[in-house]
């Protein structure tokens, strides 16, 4: 009977970690990506976090604006004070899912395409996104990639006349996410 | 009289153009700050950082936001790479998370952040980047002081 109960109280809290387990990464790298013929621009920012609930793939990751690193100093400053006015707007939150998540079985190892949807808030604005990615799993560990391209003028970041021709409206993002199981 | 013009003009000249130079390394060339060089704007512990940034994350934000501070704190979790050290003082989840980046690691030395384990104490100074509600209060371009 004691080895029913044990067995029983076991198997319950083995699905419960299979069922409940949660990946986690604070190391998450995003990078920015701006090209024109009269300028580029590159940042990255490696203190990203995010967090993926294996049961139903619920996704929240979530940086500071001030953890862009950029190649030039001025750039970095003209980043945080003029366009993102990271004084009054630090963060930059996403909160969504991984569509059709139950149709994939992580468990094994591969590539899988993927469908993020959800809403993106930047510089005080919430705009909601749908974009494609990869999720890799590699002995249970999971991997996610995805790149995508934010409009400036859709989040109310405004770019002064005179840069128009040096700043894109639309700035690429990659970002790159090494989940370890919680 | 001639020769005097001319020698003034070469002078305007090189004058302008010293000025042209300094601006475009100014611009273009503008050093990043350096954190380990500058001197920090609050000395603090880790566990009253986090006590601050929890109870009023705006007024904090205002205080230490991209200011330079230092914090004495207990290393709870410690994750190297070559390219980015991440150090989080009292609480892997909601405590104080330093990041270091190449840069910082070069000036710092690898040697020196492998060398750290879990519950030492350490002091770090850091770019204060603000409150986040999985990694706690984030310092970047970090330098270990002991």
């Amino acid at each position: 009977m004691k080895k029913i109960i044990s067995l029983a109280i076991i198997a319950a809290l083995c699905t419960t970690v299979a069922y409940t387990q949660k990946h986690i990464t604070k190391e998450g790298v995003i990078e920015i990506f701006s090209e024109t013929s009269l300028f580029t621009i590159e940042a990255k920012n490696m203190k990203v976090a995010s967090v993926l609930n294996a049961e139903n793939g619920e996704l929240v990751a979530s940086t500071l604006v001030r953890s862009f690193k950029f190649k030039e100093a001025l750039v970095e400053e003209h980043f945080n004070e003029n366009y993102m006015e990271s004084h009054k707007f630090p963060k930059a939150v996403f909160k969504g899912k991984i569509n059709n998540f139950s149709d994939f079985k992580i468990q094994k190892d591969g590539t899988y395409p993927i469908e993020v949807v959800g809403s993106l808030t930047l510089h005080g604005e919430t705009r909601d996104i749908l974009e494609k990615g990869e999720l890799i799993v590699k002995n249970g560990n999971i991997s996610g990639l995805l790149t995508f391209d934010v409009s400036l003028a859709n989040y109310k970041i405004e770019v002064e006349e005179n840069y128009k021709d040096r700043i894109k409206d639309a700035i690429k993002l990659s970002v790159h996410f090494d989940y370890k199981p919680l | 009289m001639k020769k005097k013009m001319i020698k003034s003009l070469i002078t305007a000249f090189a004058i302008g153009l010293l000025a042209a130079f300094t601006i475009y390394l100014y611009v273009f060339h503008k050093p990043h700050r350096d954190v380990a060089g500058e001197k920090p704007a609050y000395k603090t512990t880790a566990s009253k950082l986090i006590d601050e940034f929890t109870a009023d994350e705006t007024t904090a934000y205002n205080t230490y936001g991209n200011q330079v501070i230092q914090v004495t704190g207990e290393v709870a979790e410690i994750s190297i790479s070559s390219t980015n050290v991440s150090i989080s003082l009292e609480d892997a989840m909601s405590g104080v998370s330093c990041g270091f980046d190449s840069l910082s690691i070069a000036k710092v030395g690898i040697h020196k952040l492998q060398e750290i384990n879990e519950g030492d104490q350490v002091i770090i100074k850091g770019q204060c980047d603000g409150y986040d509600m999985i990694m706690g209060v984030v310092l970047t371009r970090c330098f270990l002081i002991k």
